[in-house]
């Protein structure tokens, strides 16, 4: 099993190193680009929710990434300190089907975490929300 | 991401090129909503250089259509490589635009 583990700080520049160790972890454990390119995705909107709503202070805050990958399955546990949030719960998805005048600008961050990703947990455990997401690798 | 425009007279065509996430977005969006101009009623979108895109991407060019579709303008996407067009898809916004295979395709639409 490949375990790596990574560590940001509550602020959007911190985008440009996920997309930077998502590279790194393509080429260490060999993953489709196309799997890595979605995983990009569905790490940024789950990031940018958490730095944007996630906390009432104006302090910093760490978030922890791990990734696992085992089995043909890779599995990604988003750890935060912020406000109990639990999306599978909160966030309603968008009204997909409706023509361009009523499209709403938002809620499609989550609908394409919930679309890319085969499985999504949440817990609150010891004030933190973590969020669990996995996926099977097809080569 | 950088943004590459053409004036063809009766249409323009905007190139987008690179990683259209939260942060180019952030920097980029005003200026990509100010290419749409009065006179001109037609805009082909060349995507083929777009290597990545998130929801805020996709509300760039939501944001596009709804401003061309208020002036009866017309917007085509073109080129568009396959993992970008699933993530239209998924969104449903393949419902939403006119996206077609090259600029060929684009320009028998004007």
């Amino acid at each position: 099993m490949n375990n790596h583990q990574l560590i940001l700080t509550n602020s959007l520049d911190q985008l440009d190193t996920l997309a930077r160790r998502l590279e790194q972890l393509e080429k260490d454990w060999q993953l489709p680009a196309d799997l890595t390119m979605n995983l990009n995705l569905v790490l940024e909107e789950i990031f940018t929710n958490i730095v944007n709503y996630g906390f009432k202070d104006a302090g910093s805050h760490d978030i922890h990434i791990t990734f696992q990958y085992d089995k043909q399955e890779i599995t990604i546990t988003i750890i935060d300190d912020g406000i109990p949030f639990n999306p599978l719960e909160a966030v309603q998805p968008p009204v997909l089907n409706a023509g361009i005048e009523d499209t709403p600008v938002g809620g499609l961050g989550f609908h394409i975490v919930r679309q890319l990703m085969d499985k999504i947990n949440y817990k609150r455990e010891n004030n933190k929300n973590h969020l669990i997401l996995s996926k099977e690798v097809r080569s | 991401m950088k943004i590459i425009t053409e004036n063809n007279g009766s249409y323009k065509t905007i190139r987008l090129e690179g990683r259209l996430d939260t942060k180019a977005v952030a920097d980029k969006e005003a200026d990509i909503l100010a290419l749409l101009e009065e006179d001109i009623r037609n805009y082909l979108i060349d995507c083929e250089k777009i290597d990545y895109i998130s929801s805020s991407g996709l509300r760039v060019f939501l944001k596009l259509q709804k401003q061309v579709s208020a002036r009866q303008a017309k917007l085509i996407l073109h080129s568009m490589p396959p993992n970008i067009y699933d993530i239209f898809k998924i969104c449903n916004f393949t419902a939403l635009f006119t996206i077609v295979d090259d600029a060929e395709a684009a320009k028998k639409l004007l």
